[in-house]
């Protein structure tokens, strides 16, 4: 037995289906850089006994992955991180961090709410990222 | 109880329970554990009984031996026990309470049984809803019935045997000697129930009696008081046919019977008993006289009026109007060795109503929706 | 541990792990079930939804073989359900949860290793002590949380191909039953074992089962893979003019499921086929929302006082080709 590296914490109220929390939340780990090549995944037993989720949506989101080319699974012997979605602006960030801390205080300044400014923040994003999680969860 | 309980609950049950200890598996386990408070209820009642039967047999095989009575009874008092008269009368008067309850206690114990132990067997399971438990586990249902009932009727044989062994005794002992109808011979019905084979077989039958009516009425306090009565029902059948297979013998004996008797005559009689000659200890099942042709004339007592000229008074008009051509006086009756014939018709027809009975059930069980 | 794809993707044999041929079960006058076509291929974790009284238990009971069907028939993994190889398939927790309240926890659990084959100690005992059960405690002073935790540890310690839950997690907190719903999945997910779970809490089903079946006045009214139902529905919100009790004339070519209107909104749960009218404001529906509107409308086909002889068509589906359902109509 390993040491389970990633822990998944599904969140049953919010709208996200438990597939892409899983695929989110690996990605994340995979970003910062939690997860790295070789890791090994925790089986669809050990994410199924602590979230109590259909262990079919955790092998679904484990093959998503695989087809992304981001795991590996070897048979008989467990599924693996293949490669890190860590970027080198990750690890230094600050000035971008910076830039939208400031960026945000200026919108609140001239009266935008929260709300105007995740749905600003969403538009921008899904112009910049045209394949949304949708289109992946549609074509699942 | 307290003991046995909580030496199970001191058993070890770890993952890898030894082997040896496993003395009984699978659906039979169950069947002895579902039913392991009233067995052990049972054995002790089992052993609280024989154990007063023993001793108060002893007891009066003590007296009886001491007070050298072993001829003499209250149904059987030829010559010699003249003046043994009052041992005889002090041993009744000291137990015959005690005998009479055991007797009673015998004949109820099988029935008893199957009320209070064999009938909420099943129909607890249906009333709690646990058969549902065990018919979803990976044994047939009818594997279940069979371990289900299995180990109880083992029990119940093995237990009946041992009390079927001592109330032979028992009975043998207390036979005669007290003023229980009950006990006074062989056929008299205590001596017949509790005694012999019959036990054993009567407790099976009660058994398989119990569980088939819990399994069709599947309430346990409707089932009790449906195996009482059934179970009563049948042993009175079984005793109704319980010389199915022993057929009466018929003796005769000379005689010569009076006419009508002058008015001088009348007072110098004396009544006695007809001299059927009956073996010793036999059953009588009826008599009568029998003329020249053929004719019989049944007789109700067997005590009538014996002349001095060594003539018999007619004690019917059928009897005085054929007087004449009387010559013989016959006895039908069973010889005490009958007995065991006896004791084996019932347990053969307790046996064949207990496996038509849990025929009954092994079909049932399996249609049960 | 091997690793669970390869368990998950085993060959599982041709036969379902369910399947109801026109099953019908008839108490004296009334119905329980009826023309109950159902296929459930096994590794599937299905949901059983209805009213109470709508013949989950009784589906259930048919296919332990605890009940005879009055017409057509049940097969578990091909075979009988009374047949002794469909009893050591499958494992079946009724609703009242019968254990022997004589028995200790420890001699419950004895009785379920006597009785099968392929009993696991190992998980039967893990699921006691998680619930801190002192295995020596008599199953009658248990409390009803505790029993079915015993329960659960009976069934679970059978190793079923097909596990039957009715119920099963109505009386524990909500702690034990995260962690029991826990331990299932993981057993499914390490066995492949197949789930066919009834509740009426619609919530503690979301993300737990792939398929879902809803049974209403003991018919079935719907039988799909979950995922279908969501892609397959939207749930659209508008101020729409309608003619007098119709649909808006801008849904009319959709399917609608349920339509309800508070004043001037309408809400309708739409099949859709084509584009959606852009000003209706259209969203995805949760799996409550689906089942909600499914259960809150009849059948089309629940006719009252319906014949014997009254056959449906198309009156269920394969729960693989759910989406024909409604379609039929």
């Amino acid at each position: 037995m390993v040491d389970v590296i990633v822990e998944y914490l599904i969140d049953r109220r919010g709208g996200l289906s438990p597939y892409l929390q899983i695929i989110e939340q690996t990605k994340r780990a995979l970003r910062l850089g939690v997860l790295q090549p070789g890791d090994q995944l925790p089986t669809a037993r050990e994410v199924v006994e602590a979230t109590a989720i259909n262990p079919n949506t955790v092998l679904k989101a484990y093959r998503e992955l695989e087809r992304e080319g981001l795991i590996e699974s070897r048979r008989g012997v467990g599924t693996f991180v293949r490669r890190s979605l860590a970027k080198p602006q990750t690890v230094d960030d600050s000035a971008l961090h910076a830039d939208l801390t400031a960026w945000i205080a200026r919108a609140r300044d001239i009266g935008l709410e929260r709300e105007d400014i995740a749905a600003l923040v969403d538009t921008a994003l899904d112009r910049a990222y045209p394949t949304s999680t949708e289109a992946t969860e549609e074509s699942g | 109880m307290t003991t046995a309980l909580a030496s199970e609950v001191s058993t070890p049950t770890g993952p890898q329970p030894s082997r040896q200890r496993r003395i009984l598996r699978g659906a039979a386990w169950l069947g002895l554990r579902q039913e392991r408070t009233p067995l052990l209820i049972s054995g002790a009642v089992l052993v609280l009984l024989c154990g007063w039967m023993l001793v108060l047999g002893s007891r009066i095989q003590d007296v009886v031996e001491s007070e050298h009575i072993q001829g003499c009874n209250l149904v059987y008092f030829p010559q010699q026990c003249e003046n043994l008269t009052g041992a005889a009368i002090a041993l009744n008067d000291r137990w015959s309470i005690a005998v009479a309850a055991t007797g009673w206690l015998l004949a109820v114990l099988p029935v008893a049984f199957g009320a209070f132990f064999a009938a909420p067997m099943l129909a607890r399971e249906f009333e709690t809803g646990t058969y549902g438990l065990a018919w979803t586990q990976s044994v047939s249902r009818q594997r279940w019935l069979a371990a289900r009932l299995g180990v109880p009727l083992l029990i119940t044989l093995v237990g009946s045997s041992v009390l079927a062994v001592v109330s032979t005794w028992w009975t043998g002992v207390v036979e005669g000697r007290f003023a229980v109808p009950g006990y006074y011979h062989w056929f008299t019905w205590m001596s017949r129930a509790a005694s012999g084979p019959s036990v054993v077989g009567f407790f099976l039958l009660s058994v398989a009696l119990g569980a088939t009516v819990g399994l069709l009425v599947r309430r346990v306090v409707a089932s009790i008081l449906v195996t009482a009565v059934a179970t009563l029902a049948l042993r009175f059948a079984v005793d109704q046919a319980r010389y199915l297979f022993a057929p009466t013998r018929e003796v005769f004996t000379p005689i010569a019977m009076a006419g009508p008797l002058p008015d001088d005559m009348k007072n110098a009689v004396l009544t006695q008993q007809l001299p059927t000659n009956t073996p010793f200890e036999s059953e009588p099942v009826g008599h009568g006289l029998l003329t020249g042709d053929g004719l019989r004339i049944p007789l109700q007592s067997n005590w009538l009026n014996h002349l001095t000229d060594g003539t018999w008074q007619c004690p019917t008009p059928e009897c005085l109007s054929h007087h004449d051509t009387i010559v013989q006086l016959y006895a039908r009756y069973r010889p005490a060795g009958d007995e065991w014939i006896m004791h084996w018709t019932q347990t053969g027809l307790s046996l064949a109503a207990t496996v038509m009975l849990l025929g009954l059930c092994a079909w049932r069980v399996r249609r049960i929706r | 541990m091997n690793h669970p794809a390869q368990q998950q993707d085993r060959p599982t044999g041709a036969a379902p792990a369910l399947e109801a041929v026109g099953l019908g079960l008839q108490y004296r006058r009334r119905w329980a079930l009826r023309d109950c076509d159902l296929r459930l291929p096994s590794g599937r974790v299905c949901a059983l939804v209805g009213p109470n009284g709508a013949g989950k238990s009784t589906l259930m009971a048919l296919a332990a073989g605890l009940l005879a069907p009055t017409e057509g028939s049940v097969t578990v993994f091909g075979n009988g359900p009374r047949e002794a190889g469909s009893l050591r398939r499958m494992a079946y927790l009724r609703q009242d949860k019968p254990l022997y309240p004589r028995f200790t926890v420890a001699e419950t659990l004895r009785a379920g290793r006597e009785l099968n084959p392929g009993w696991d100690q190992a998980i039967a005992e893990r699921i006691v002590r998680l619930g801190d059960l002192p295995l020596d405690a008599k199953v009658g002073t248990l409390t009803a949380g505790q029993r079915t935790r015993v329960a659960f540890a009976l069934v679970l310690g059978k190793r079923p191909d097909l596990l039957m839950l009715d119920e099963p997690l109505a009386d524990v907190d909500p702690v034990a039953r995260q962690e029991l719903t826990g331990i299932l999945m993981a057993e499914a997910a390490e066995h492949g074992t197949t789930i066919l779970i009834s509740s009426h809490v619609l919530a503690e089903l979301d993300g737990v089962c792939d398929h879902v079946t809803v049974l209403r006045n003991g018919r079935i009214r719907l039988s799909s893979d979950v995922e279908d139902l969501l892609d397959d529905h939207r749930l659209v919100v508008g101020a729409a003019a309608v003619d007098s009790d119709g649909a808006p004339p801008e849904l009319a070519h959709h399917e609608i499921v349920e339509l309800r209107r508070t004043g001037r909104q309408t809400t309708a749960l739409l099949k859709p086929s084509g584009a959606i009218d852009p000003r209706w404001d259209t969203s995805r529906p949760n799996l409550e929302d689906i089942l909600i509107a499914y259960l809150r409308t009849p059948d089309p086909q629940d006719r009252p006082a319906a014949g014997a002889g009254a056959q449906t068509a198309g009156r269920a589906t394969e729960l693989t080709t759910g989406r024909e359902e409604v379609t039929a109509r």
